[in-house]
């Protein structure tokens, strides 16, 4: 990956690579996880993606897209530790394949510029033409997190366990904040964004880069940054044991077990954590998979995952709600022979490969190799794939378990049908 | 192998080859050796939708519902349990979905790519039910199926089915229920495997970072070579044009209504299916696409969010125009989508509106060609289907906006609309 820094606090990283068929430009503003800012960055993601001073409806920019042979823009926001990465990015096809000799990824870049710094201010307010539809889309996706039973016992129990701290703080902000937001509101929030975020473009494709660069260089050079440094990592304040128990109207119930570690961000007892995860429930060959879900039957699903950020490992599941105590006892027996050291170098290689795997796809699509450098990038590690593979090849049998030890549980979260009341 | 075929593209400057091999079975090798992965789809054309197993006499036999997934399960296990850990030690992934017509049992790797496909191989080719390993899944799939039960876009859609078809299999809910499930025993699972498993029925396809020479070499070694090439003969499928109802409403947890909005078409050939597929899809683009006056009407009206969507559901015997999304006002948004195909009808569809959207399926089109796993996914569909892979472009390129005109003319039509609904619980 080539990095050039084009403007204050402006980062342009280049992986150009001949495989692919397209080109893909994104921009990630870096913005602190704050509660009073958390819901106007989300709506502003929306209200951007509309439209610019050159394209003034989504109609006249949807128009120029698929002129521009179905290039695809995609915007949102998301939670990386204590951070809200706010992204836009603009996806198309390569020159090369152009009908008509046009300069496809030149014009991509100037589309994506002009969405995000040359929008449509009217009356001192963001887009006003958009805002009120893009509030309610927002309200809409924020009401909507029920409808995906699993991830959203996931955040329930993650929302929990961080309560009153950054990590705990809801991506999108809550229902009624977005509500009183106003175009006004959301214009002087804008220019704070653009003037103080750290932002990393990327550009990932086939394609040549420079055209891009320059657009980018020259549309920031017209913005006076004041860039602030922003960090996502925190260790997570340590609370009690708890349980929390909630009802909703499912025939399945779901159970998200969350445990925390000190082992995050550049740890160097990383990689033997992932390995233990990997271990516990990263695949089929895992002990929850084996054991809760083959040989007990009690699950479909049941996985563990790491979120290296916060120091978070959950697990998760969905069971028959009189299953449940059942299915926890199943897991933590796992959890007990991960740090009892109960397992076979057998176990230690399915996990290994499965993660070198990982490593070695981490170039496969674009999506997947801008995450893992963007990654890096937040975690303070910087490391290539091939490093981080190597590093991972090296963790032995007592890094695993060392790593499995510093686990405790933090939480027990139960999503249950409503029942007879 | 016996036959070889090369397939190319012009465009693309790739290529592909279909073997035949003695077997029957068609293998369809995509090499893309810049990459690091390798991916692989064994399928067969059987899927939930396959509801009769046609015996050697002729005589019929009804399956239960949802064997054909039942099947995918537990041929993903052999004598000693789960296939995955011939997958997992050398670091591969694997995986196998049932879809209403066809089963793919997959993997994806990014080393030992001839360990992996022998491991495939064998797997697929050899079958291993007993009474015991059945008992096992019955909890296992029970629990999928209520992860359904509780999946409101999947409930939505497939009340649609039900709302347009009278007796179409696609209306079977693919993992089945727990009571038809119970019925399967292991002389139907391999009563099923001989039938639907024969490799006249199946396709390999192996896609990515592999040498073709010594694939061929391998599964010249370890293909089945002791069974008759036989296809599946599949009894016609006899469904009227009419809708069954005009709407329908489910309650569940939700946080908005959900909505499909469904007209049934009348079905086309297995040859036509891409083409038509391509057709409905660019109508859908002009009447409804993001770029359409219509979008931006029902947008900034509040009526549809960016939920919204469309798409052309096709397959043997069924072809519906779906249109999708959250909203509590279906009928309102059907009403427009009927004004605007009148609208279309009576002025012509324009020609730059046109241009616009096939410039963008085609650039659709040529994106999937940047990753391993979604050309071997679109491979085995098109072979499915009688298409080569590069067929979409082509089609594409010589697609006439009065084809479309012509079917604008009697498609969507409001006797044959359906409206589907799933409404939040409301707590008074």
């Amino acid at each position: 990956m080539h990095t050039e820094e084009i403007g204050s606090g402006v980062w342009f990283h280049t992986l150009r690579d001949s495989r692919f068929k397209t080109n893909r430009i994104s921009v990630h503003f870096l913005s602190p996880l704050l509660m009073d800012t958390a819901a106007g960055n989300a709506l502003i993601s929306k209200v951007l993606r509309r439209s610019s001073e050159q394209y003034p409806d989504y109609q006249s920019l949807a128009k120029a897209l698929e002129h521009l042979y179905g290039a695809y823009i995609e915007s949102g926001v998301q939670k990386r530790g204590d951070c809200q990465v706010v992204t836009t990015a603009i996806t198309g096809i390569d020159d090369r394949f152009s009908l008509d000799n046009a300069s496809i990824s030149a014009q991509m870049a100037e589309v994506l510029s002009g969405i995000l710094l040359h929008p449509v201010i009217e009356h001192g307010a963001l887009n006003p033409r958009y805002v009120e539809t893009e509030k309610k889309s927002l309200i809409e996706s924020i009401e909507a997190l029920v409808n995906e039973k699993r991830a959203y016992a996931v955040a329930r129990a993650l929302r929990a366990l961080c309560d009153g701290q950054a990590h705990g703080i809801p991506v999108y902000g809550e229902k009624e904040q977005v509500e009183a937001l106003t175009g006004e509101e959301l214009l002087a929030q804008y220019v704070q964004l653009i003037k103080h975020c750290p932002v990393h473009i990327f550009f990932v494709g086939c394609g040549d880069d420079k055209p891009a660069k320059q657009i980018f260089a020259d549309a920031f050079s017209g913005i006076d940054r004041e860039p602030f440094a922003v960090s996502c990592l925190s260790p997570l304040a340590e609370k009690p044991f708890f349980t929390v128990s909630e009802t909703l109207d499912v025939a399945q119930a779901k159970m998200v077990m969350l445990m925390h570690s000190p082992i995050s961000g550049n740890d160097v007892n990383l990689s033997a954590m992932r390995v233990a995860v990997s271990i516990l429930g990263g695949t089929p060959m895992s002990k929850l998979f084996l054991n809760v879900r083959e040989k007990e039957s009690l699950c479909y699903y049941c996985a563990a995952r790491y979120d290296s950020y916060k120091g978070i490992m959950a697990i998760d599941c969905g069971v028959e709600e009189e299953q449940c105590e059942q299915a926890k006892e199943a897991i933590l027996k796992q959890v007990e022979a991960l740090k009892a050291g109960d397992f076979t170098e057998e176990e230690i290689e399915y996990a290994k490969q499965s993660l070198a795997n990982g490593y070695r796809c981490v170039y496969e699509s674009d999506v997947s190799a801008e995450n893992f450098f963007f990654g890096q990038l937040l975690l303070g590690t910087n490391n290539t794939p091939q490093e981080q593979f190597e590093q991972m090849m090296k963790v032995q049998k007592e890094d695993v378990v060392k790593a499995a030890q510093t686990l405790s549980l933090s939480l027990v979260y139960v999503l249950k049908g409503e029942g007879e009341a | 192998m016996n036959e070889k075929q090369t397939i190319s593209s012009a465009l693309l400057k790739e290529s592909y080859s279909v073997y035949t091999h003695s077997s029957g079975l068609r293998v369809l090798l995509y090499p893309m050796t810049q990459f690091s992965s390798t991916y692989a789809l064994f399928g067969t054309y059987y899927g939930s939708s396959d509801e009769w197993l046609v015996k050697a006499d002729g005589t019929r036999v009804r399956i239960p519902d949802g064997t054909a997934h039942f099947l995918e399960h537990k041929l993903f296990e052999d004598e000693d349990g789960d296939v995955s850990r011939h997958f997992a030690k050398i670091g591969a992934v694997s995986n196998a979905y049932t879809s209403f017509e066809s089963t793919a049992y997959l993997f994806s790797t990014s080393s030992e790519v001839e360990t992996a496909v022998e491991a495939l191989v064998k797997f697929v080719q050899t079958p291993y039910f007993t009474k015991e390993t059945i008992q096992k899944e019955l909890g296992i799939i029970g629990q999928e199926i209520r992860m359904y039960e509780d999946d409101p876009n999947w409930r939505v859609f497939f009340n649609l089915i039900g709302n347009l078809y009278h007796h179409h299999p696609i209306k079977i809910d693919i993992a089945g229920t727990d009571d038809s499930i119970a019925a399967i025993t292991p002389q139907m699972l391999y009563d099923c495997y001989e039938t639907y498993y024969n490799p006249a029925n199946m396709a390999l396809v192996i896609v990515g970072n592999f040498d073709e020479e010594k694939i061929c070499e391998l599964l010249d070694r370890v293909l089945r070579t002791d069974l008759q090439a036989k296809p599946a003969e599949k009894p016609p499928i006899d469904e009227p044009d009419s809708i069954v109802r005009a709407y329908s409403e489910q309650t569940l947890s939700v946080s908005a209504p959900l909505f499909h909005i469904g007209f049934k078409e009348h079905p086309v050939s297995s040859e036509e299916e891409l083409p038509t597929q391509l057709a409905y899809t660019i109508l859908h683009e002009l009447l409804v696409g993001k770029s359409s006056t219509l979008y931006q009407q029902m947008y900034e009206e509040k009526l549809i969010n960016t939920a919204f969507d469309k798409y052309v559901f096709i397959g043997r015997g069924f072809l519906s125009s779906i249109f999708s999304g959250e909203s509590a006002y279906a009928d309102e948004i059907a009403d427009r989508i009927l004004a605007e195909v009148q609208r279309m009808r009576e002025n012509g569809i324009e020609e730059d509106a046109f241009e616009r959207a096939r410039r963008a399926l085609y650039g659709q089109a040529v994106m999937m060609f940047s990753e391993v796993d979604q050309v071997a996914g679109a491979l085995l569909s098109a072979h499915f289907s009688n298409r080569s892979l590069y067929d979409t472009l082509s089609i594409l390129s010589s697609m006439k906006k009065e084809t479309l005109e012509q079917i604008l003319d009697s498609a969507f039509s409001k006797e044959r609309m359906s409206i589907s609904m799933v409404v939040p619980v409301s707590h008074e």
